[in-house]
């Protein structure tokens, strides 16, 4: 069974095709890339995934459970979480409530208990606050810890979307342009977490990325998407010899030269 | 060896500080001084006032209501009239017709408000802004409707006189006794609304408010907790509806019109969205305003326009904002 299994995906916005009969597998513990040229359907195939968009055909199963059967908060409690190409935080929070929220679906507390705070809600929000504070020493986020996050740079409001995720303790992480607007200091370092997050909390990893020196790095496995079908697919250095890629990034058929992606 | 021990043990401190409800002792004292001063207003002060303030004291029950609703959750609703008509009834009628006793006849009516809350909240979810006014604006007025057709229950336009409160054989009459149950459930009611906006439900609200896709992406089920905030919403209004029927001691359809929708709303903006203290900020000042006005001849709707609009104009963040600045003011001075 594999981890993530994409078979024959489809949709359609009215006449445009976003995605065609796409299909591929993810391996449990890897990092893989999805690019392609703007437009090619890379965050609509993420939106898929986590059920923000519904397909028109094709399947998706997640460990053996059909995605497409589930609204998308039920995606997040199988385990996924995710981060927006435009970060999509709660801006007039803190990063430690938008960190909280990522704790939502495993707290329990009712509306009862939550409304005389009784005991047990104590405990419990003691108890993922210090989960919490672990993903901010990770991401080293202690400075932005009490800051409403509209007030924060755009690089690490792009680091508190990646920490909020973190503190769901997914299984597979989907990142969607994850380096977009960061400085170079900051994609550095943003290299080293997406590592650090597969070695150490061991999450399985799939990223939307335009930035090809982080991509050929990073991944495993690369998938192409050009206007929604999938070109490609392999390991960086063949992806980058592959002579569709090449003429999907140049937009011409007889490219003279290889394209110096990194 | 004791050293990360002892660590822990501090960041477990930090953390339960973090989450109180008075994080210092300061606000305690003020708490408990509030506490002190509205237990002996009704002794230095005259009946009216003492009506008066019981009167504020429902309208930040509602207004906290609908500030969830509105400003913590996002959804706009112009019809909590309507469910403050439902609490007001559902406990008279209950306690009227059916003999209930006060103390269960009215945690029931909240709840038969909440229930309605909870209907309106489906067709909530499909519907958004100008849209969902719309539709919660509709609801008030059907209510109001059906509460001056359905005569035979509701007295129909003429009203009904809704029963003193009593617990067991004590009878709550006059404005004294009146006063201290309203005191005692807006207490009970904000520190409940204070507590659940602290948890994890009230994280979800805002979420929501703020971008519902994230929040789902969280799993945070928007069915529910959008419903879950008309609910409790409609539970305020019912609440606070419940209390405003026993304490005027007069209903009818006309107590519960569109310009009383318009009224929690206007509390609300006034006092600050997002914000309890900004709800009891709002609700006491256009309960107050109106009093205070009623001696100057002729003006007094023209003068309360007045001030909504100079608020909204100079004061985007509402009473509560202007309650900061004064705040950073006295820590700042003399600098």
């Amino acid at each position: 069974m594999a981890f993530l299994q994409v078979e024959d995906l489809s949709l359609q916005f009215g006449g445009v095709v976003a995605l065609k009969d796409v299909s591929f597998t993810i391996r449990r513990g890897s990092i893989s890339s999805i690019i392609g040229p703007n437009g090619a359907g890379k965050t609509t195939l993420i939106n898929c995934i986590s059920r923000i968009y519904r397909p028109d055909r094709g399947h998706i199963f997640f460990k053996g459970a059909d995605l497409l059967k589930l609204r998308p908060d039920q995606v997040a409690m199988h385990g996924i979480a995710r981060t927006f190409q435009n970060p999509e935080l709660f801006s007039r929070m803190t990063t430690l409530d938008n960190l909280l929220l990522g704790r939502h679906g495993r707290m329990k507390t009712s509306l009862l208990g939550a409304a005389v705070f009784s005991p047990q809600t104590v405990g419990e929000e003691l108890r993922h606050r210090e989960q919490v504070e672990r993903v901010i020493e990770f991401l080293e986020l202690q400075s932005a810890r009490d800051q409403i996050v509209a007030n924060l740079p755009y690089g690490t409001r792009k680091l508190v979307e990646l920490g909020r995720a973190l503190a769901m303790e997914p299984e597979f992480l989907l990142l969607d342009e994850p380096s977009a607007g960061m400085s170079a200091e900051e994609r550095q370092d943003l290299k080293l977490w997406i590592e650090d997050i597969r070695d150490e909390l061991g999450v399985t990893i799939l990223l939307v990325e335009h930035d090809m020196g982080l991509v050929m790095r990073i991944s495993e496995t690369v998938f192409v998407l050009n206007y929604g079908e999938k070109i490609a697919e392999g390991p960086p250095d063949m992806i980058l010899e592959h002579p569709e890629v090449q003429k999907a990034y140049l937009g011409t058929e007889d490219a003279g030269a290889p394209v110096n992606f990194a | 060896m004791n050293v990360p021990y002892a660590g822990g043990m501090d960041v477990r401190t930090d953390y339960l500080q973090e989450i109180r409800l008075f994080r210092s002792m300061a606000a305690k004292c003020w708490f408990a001084l509030l506490l002190v001063v509205l237990l002996v207003i009704p002794a230095v002060v005259e009946g009216y006032l003492v009506y008066l303030l019981a009167l504020a004291a429902v309208h930040i029950i509602i207004a906290i209501g609908l500030n969830l609703l509105i400003g913590y959750t996002g959804q706009i609703s112009l019809g909590h009239a309507g469910f403050m008509a439902i609490g007001a009834y559902a406990s008279s009628l209950l306690m009227l017709k059916l003999q209930f006793p006060f103390l269960l006849a009215f945690p029931v009516a909240g709840l038969i408000a909440g229930l309605f809350g909870l209907l309106l909240g489906f067709p909530a979810l499909r519907l958004t802004g100008p849209y969902l006014a719309i539709a919660t604006l509709g609801f008030g007025i059907a209510v109001a409707q059906v509460l001056v057709k359905w005569d035979s229950l509701s007295g129909g336009s003429i009203g009904i006189h809704p029963p003193k409160p009593s617990f067991g054989p004590f009878i709550l009459s006059g404005e004294t006794h009146l006063y201290y149950l309203a005191i005692v459930m807006m207490l009970f009611m904000t520190i409940g609304a204070a507590n659940l906006m602290r948890s994890k439900i009230g994280r979800a609200f805002i979420a929501i408010r703020d971008s519902d896709i994230a929040a789902t992406a969280m799993g945070v089920n928007l069915t529910l907790y959008k419903t879950l905030a008309f609910a409790v919403s409609a539970f305020y209004a019912g609440i606070g509806g419940s209390l405003f029927a026993h304490l005027v001691g007069f209903i009818s359809p006309e107590s519960f019109n569109l310009l009383v929708s318009i009224q929690f709303l206007s509390m609300i903006v006034i006092g600050g969205l997002a914000s309890i203290l900004g709800s009891i900020l709002g609700a006491i000042l256009l309960t107050a305003l109106p009093y205070f006005l009623s001696g100057i001849k002729n003006l007094p709707m023209v003068i309360y326009g007045a001030c909504l609009i100079l608020v909204v104009m100079f004061e985007p963040h509402g009473l509560r904002g202007r309650w900061g600045k004064i705040r950073l003011y006295w820590r700042l001075w003399p600098f």
